[in-house]
């Protein structure tokens, strides 16, 4: 829906407004939020901003007119800098927390090698272009157990799998991309 | 080679990579989605009636107030937009403003006698042209919001003005949006010595340009606090600032966020505009226009907008009730502490080539001179020494000045606060940075060093090769295996969860750690400034290799024993925390106790207190004799 579209609809019923607002940009601030928070807040932090970022675009929506077309930018923004500000926030509680999975697969994404030269930008193309090489259901799953860090009995609902299904099909995609990886460089 | 967590790469992506990142994100179920959805809904809910009170209190009229001048059609002078995504206002724009000016006739039909209307406008304009001179210090925040044909620009700003030092702290947060697209700015500057200080926090770099307030073509905000330009005509022209024609009237008065003000009007073919004066100090503080502006293009050619602008004052404090400002020092502690990237522009922006060479230097912000001395420190503290701009850290603890009774309570919140900060500070800040490097691993770097650098080690530095000490010109740097903190910036802002900026503590736990270029070679003779405990090399942490122990011990606290809370302000109290400097676990007799004397202070960055400075005190009885004072009161 356009910006234009949200508007008429929040003329008649701001909480389906609302409510669509959630469902269509969701995961979009999420993906934003969980980028910004992974490292230092809960799972519970990251729900959290995600909640403050929605109220604060519920807000504008109410009160600035000027939102009429592709918001998406603006609600990128928005989630960004919430983000921003709740990271701040927790790095300076010391809130370590890391949102962790409870399956120990750790051991499968650490101590890979990268030459010093590689800067971080380029290194997330790169990888992110490996990983999509490997294909749907996999790709997929990688990024949800090891970045998203989901359980395998979730992630097995999302690729319609069983969660033993999902582990060892996490072991042979990370096998697949290490292969990959070796090709450019970045080894175990 | 450097080693990575393959997944953690994805932390902090760059915009381009969230639609694949969103893409690969798990689906919210309807469940999930309702939860979260009336979260946000009851927030808003919360929110919008908060916002629905302040606006019906903001938009009262007092109508008894608003004296009845007959208004007339002038032209006025429209204030163009500050960084509008279409429009660049450009040098030559100010020659043509003086013909803009003149754009227009003024005529005079009011009844109201000239010389009653005179009187009171003298009076105003001689309020506002001297405002700074009707107070010390300010703190305020504010918003404006300009919209310009299809372009908005919406600008939420805190801003803190200390007439003594000349030194204008800003945090503008500003969004800008057309058809074209849309761009935002989170920015913090400190204008002080004609130069401006800036931290643009979304994307961390700062940099130090030349600024000259007082004659400045496109300000950074509304000089809102100093407003002599607005019925000057002969003020050199701001890019904001407020600027009326000869005529204009005062239509009554009317309050804005609690302060009377003193409410003008001008009316002309193109717009009407309303600006509120503080009645007190001159000081404006709310101003809206609506009609169209003039403006030149990035061509030079002039060209009609539709305008409209809001700028007001939401919160507003004068001298003491305004507490503490951002000093110049403290501001370039941010830019230190917060490990901004240092932007060095080609030009700046009066067109001046920037020398790189001297580009950002912070020095002018101030220098640290305080000296402590303390008996306190670890032999591993002891040991070393560290140099702020070729300054040694010493710390001296002065003599106890011993508070009056009334002065004193055994306060229960406070109390408590202290308490579990400086056990925080031993347990935490002091324990987690001290032993950031305690997992070693065997890949280390080696460098040289002028042997006089190295002598200022006391022989304590080490070589990992052959395990000879007492090394000469070369220094080895072990990299940190499972470091506590991921970098030095990370380990800096830790250490200001508990120390004040200004605090001695933080400066000699920041001067623990280092960053190493880049391109600094092993085998390259590194500088003093760069022989730290601690140091950042490529993205790794690395400790210092010396044969010295890490070891740290804790004071016992002994919570038995009240705190006693001294000389208490708003901003500020002293602490006396019972403890035991023999590490005895056994709780001492009061008349044994020992005693650390931590003064704190409200720190505004963070809203909480903070440690500025502490002293052990050994003396026993000193602590029993002053709770037996705030007994007796």
């Amino acid at each position: 829906m356009t910006g234009n579209e949200l508007r008429e609809l929040l003329g008649t019923s701001p909480a389906e407004c609302h409510r669509r607002l959630m469902k269509e940009y969701g995961r979009y601030v999420y993906a934003i939020v969980f980028n910004k928070l992974r490292s230092c807040g809960t799972k519970e932090d990251i729900e959290e901003c995600f909640c403050d970022v929605f109220t604060d675009i519920f807000l504008k929506f109410d009160y600035d007119e000027k939102y009429t077309n592709d918001i998406k930018g603006y609600i990128g923004t928005i989630a960004k800098r919430t983000a921003i500000d709740r990271f701040r926030r927790l790095s300076a509680e010391n809130s370590h927390n890391a949102y962790t999975d409870d399956e120990d697969m750790a051991e499968l994404v650490s101590d890979f090698s990268v030459d010093d030269h590689v800067d971080s930008s380029e290194l997330r193309i790169i990888l992110l272009q490996k990983i999509k090489e490997l294909g749907e259901p996999d790709s997929t799953i990688l990024m949800q157990k090891f970045y998203y860090n989901r359980k395998s009995s979730e992630i097995a609902k999302t690729v319609s799998m069983t969660a033993s299904s999902v582990r060892s099909r996490c072991t042979r995609a990370m096998e697949k991309l290490r292969g990959k990886l070796a090709e450019v460089g970045i080894t175990k | 080679m450097k080693k990575i967590d393959l997944f953690e790469t994805f932390e902090n992506a760059e915009d381009e990579l969230m639609e694949d990142l969103t893409d690969m994100s798990p689906e919210i179920s309807d469940e999930k989605l309702e939860k979260l959805l009336a979260v946000s809904e009851r927030n808003y809910k919360m929110k919008k009636e908060e916002t629905e009170g302040t606006r019906k209190e903001k938009y009262k009229e007092d109508e008894s107030t608003v004296s009845g001048v007959e208004r007339v059609k002038r032209t006025v002078w429209l204030r163009p937009l500050t960084m509008a995504a279409s429009l660049v206002l450009i040098g030559a724009t100010v020659a043509g403003s003086v013909a803009l000016l003149n754009r227009g006739k003024m005529t005079k039909t009011d009844e109201t006698t000239a010389s009653d209307i005179a009187g009171d406008k003298e009076a105003l304009k001689e309020l506002c042209s001297n405002a700074p001179s009707h107070y010390d210090k300010l703190k305020a925040s504010y918003k404006v919001v300009r919209i310009y044909d299809d372009i908005t620009d919406v600008l939420d700003a805190q801003v803190e003005y200390d007439t003594k030092e000349d030194s204008v702290f800003v945090h503008r947060q500003q969004e800008n949006s057309s058809e074209s697209g849309y761009d935002s700015w989170n920015m913090k500057e400190f204008i002080y010595k004609n130069k401006i200080a800036t931290i643009d926090l979304d994307n961390n770099w700062y940099d130090v340009l030349p600024y000259d307030i007082s004659n400045e073509h496109l300000v950074a905000v509304e000089n809102f606090w100093d407003p002599k330009g607005v019925f000057d005509l002969d003020y050199p022209w701001l890019g904001i600032a407020e600027r009326l024609w000869s005529d204009w009237d005062i239509i009554g008065k009317d309050t804005v966020c609690g302060r009377e003000c003193t409410v003008i009007e001008q009316l002309t073919d193109n717009g009407k505009l309303t600006a509120y004066f503080d009645a007190e100090t001159g000081v404006e503080l709310k101003y809206s226009y609506e009609g169209i502006s003039v403006l030149g293009d990035s061509d030079g050619i002039e060209k009609t907008h539709t305008a409209k602008t809001e700028f007001e004052v939401t919160d507003i404090k004068y001298d003491d009730d305004a507490g503490h400002l951002i000093t110049p020092l403290e501001f370039r502690q941010m830019i230190e502490e917060g490990g901004y990237r240092s932007e060095i522009r080609e030009k700046d922006r009066y067109g001046n080539d920037v020398d790189p060479e001297s580009a950002n230097d912070l020095s002018y912000l101030g220098v640290s001179d305080i000296s402590v001395t303390t008996t306190t420190v670890t032999s591993e503290q002891t040991t070393m020494t560290t140099t702020t701009d070729d300054t040694e850290i010493i710390f001296t603890t002065p003599v106890f000045e011993e508070p009056d009774a009334e002065n004193m309570s055994f306060d229960a919140e406070l109390g408590k606060i202290a308490l579990a900060m400086v056990k925080k500070e031993e347990a935490d800040v002091k324990f987690k940075i001290n032993m950031a490097a305690l997992n070693l691993a065997d890949e280390y770097l080696e460098f040289s060093v002028d042997p006089e650098i190295a002598e200022e080690w006391d022989g304590i530095l080490c070589s990992p090769v052959d395990g000879s000490s007492g090394l000469t010109d070369k220094v080895y740097y072990l990299l940190v295996d499972e470091p506590e903190f991921s970098n030095i910036k990370e380990m800096r802002r830790f250490g200001r969860s508990v120390y004040s900026a200004n605090s001695i503590d933080l400066k000699r736990l920041n001067k623990m750690t280092a960053y190493l270029p880049d391109d600094l070679e092993q085998g390259d003779m590194i500088s003093r400034e760069q022989l730290r405990k601690i140091v950042e090399y490529r993205g790794k942490l690395y400790k210092l290799y010396y044969y010295l122990g890490i070891g740290h011990l804790s004071p016992v606290y002994f919570e038995d024993y009240p705190v006693i809370i001294a000389d208490r302000t708003n901003t500020s109290f002293r602490a006396f925390i019972p403890f035991d400097i023999n590490y005895n676990i056994e709780p001492a007799t009061e008349e044994e106790l020992q005693f650390q004397e931590v003064y704190f202070v409200f720190d505004t960055e963070y809203n909480d207190w903070r440690i500025e400075r502490e002293y052990d005190r050994y003396d026993a009885g000193v602590y029993k004799k002053l709770a037996d004072k705030v007994r007796g009161q």
